[in-house]
């Protein structure tokens, strides 16, 4: 059994979760076996899966360098007091070398900056989580429709999150769930209308 | 990752239904994207909307398989629901026809379709399920996208894999020879030991 690192079996794994090795069992490939394989079929040493695999060798990238300080007269780095410092955080004002800046498009932040914001969720440039308004928009109309009872109060759910979606459309930069919004809103509206109706011949027999 | 490229392609999904602690089974599907220099992965579940990329500089290895799911979920699930359905619809039968009178035949009948009705689902998604698929995941060393097709698009899924083999093998030359510009092309065509590389040219 060549080295493999196992990953606890059985367990259910998220679709964004890595794994660099094999779909079926989940167990990892180390670099040494992976260097061995070429193209073409391969047969999973643990599960026996049978494998179509493409390798890559990946791009190889000059590293990052900074420039030391040649006198005492130039900034240094606050992290790296031999390195020049080439830049100052845009959110604490330190100044930094070429290995700690960090460019996120607008800005550059130092590492403790970026930490600290990303840690609060502040920073929108590396927000790559949403809650899912157009999810609970559907459920809420789909609701509705039998708890027609209820039909104003979710549609007034609906109403709402289609709201609070658009802003957080315009926040992200993003369009999604589209198709999920509108399906909702009609779905809600119907359940208005059959709870209005519902609520209306009520109050018609009553007073009667 | 903030805002959405106008260049992206939706070029396959993938569903996965995952135990969560309270609210039972709970779906979870994916969206990949292609980009000029990743793929996009938008996940989705009943709360949250994930977004993640894998980018091509990035990218280790890709797989194709063709397999059946594993149906027991679904077998259970749509087996419990028949049967209960079943067990109500005799029990509202007898309960039925027992009290004044006798059942007429268009309440059986009205029994019989409200307890399919009900337990159609779990069948639906047994026979969705029991489908063999073609998966093909492409693996970087932080983030995977996996991409799932029914067994009747196979072909479909094959020539997906093989371009983005070449597109990302034609990127990862390009930026390694843009990097380290002493690393010729010729060398590392050479080093990449690629039969679909010397088919694709």
């Amino acid at each position: 059994m060549p080295d493999l690192v196992q990953e606890k079996k059985g367990r259910k794994r998220s679709l964004g979760q890595h794994n660099l090795g094999c779909p079926k069992c989940g167990t990892s490939f180390n670099t040494s076996i992976r260097q061995e394989w070429t193209d073409g079929n391969h047969v999973c040493p643990y599960c026996n899966a049978v494998l179509d695999i493409r390798v890559f060798n990946g791009s190889q990238k000059s590293a990052q360098t900074a420039t030391p300080t040649s006198d005492g007269r130039q900034a240094a780095c606050a992290n790296h007091a031999k390195n020049l410092a080439t830049v100052s955080c845009a959110h604490c004002g330190v100044f930094i070398c070429e290995l700690c800046r960090l460019d996120l498009g607008k800005e550059t932040l130092c590492p403790a900056c970026f930490e600290r914001l990303r840690r609060d969720d502040r920073l929108e440039s590396v927000q790559n989580r949403a809650f899912n308004y157009p999810a609970q928009i559907r459920l809420a109309g789909l609701i509705s429709i039998p708890m027609f009872v209820f039909g104003i109060i979710l549609f007034g759910y609906v109403l709402f999150a289609v709201w609070k979606h658009s802003r957080q459309q315009k926040r992200l930069g993003r369009t999604f769930g589209t198709a999920s919004k509108w399906f909702g809103l009609i779905c809600g509206a119907f359940g208005a209308l059959f709870c209005l109706l519902f609520w209306w011949s009520l109050l018609a027999k009553v007073i009667r | 990752m903030n805002g959405q490229n106008p260049l992206r392609r939706l070029i396959g999904t993938s569903s996965v239904a995952r135990w969560m602690l309270l609210f039972g089974w709970s779906g979870e599907r994916s969206f990949t994207y292609e980009l000029p220099d990743a793929l996009e992965v938008e996940t989705r579940d009943w709360s949250e909307i994930v977004w993640h990329r894998v980018l091509f500089d990035d990218v280790r290895l890709i797989t194709w398989r063709h397999y059946r799911r594993n149906v027991a979920m679904f077998s259970w699930l749509g087996g419990t629901l028949v049967i209960v359905f079943f067990f109500l619809w005799i029990s509202l039968y007898v309960t039925l026809g027992s009290g004044r009178g006798s059942t007429s035949d268009d309440t059986k009948w009205v029994l019989f379709i409200v307890a399919a009705i009900i337990s159609l689902p779990g069948l639906i998604g047994f026979i969705l399920t029991a489908i063999p698929v073609c998966e093909i995941t492409v693996q970087g060393e932080r983030t995977q996208a996996v991409l799932r097709f029914p067994t009747w698009r196979k072909m479909e899924s094959l020539t997906l894999r093989d371009r983005l083999t070449k597109r990302i093998r034609t990127h990862q030359t390009t930026v390694t020879a843009e990097n380290l510009p002493g690393v010729s092309r010729v060398e590392l065509s050479d080093s990449s030991n690629s039969p679909t590389q010397e088919k694709l040219g």
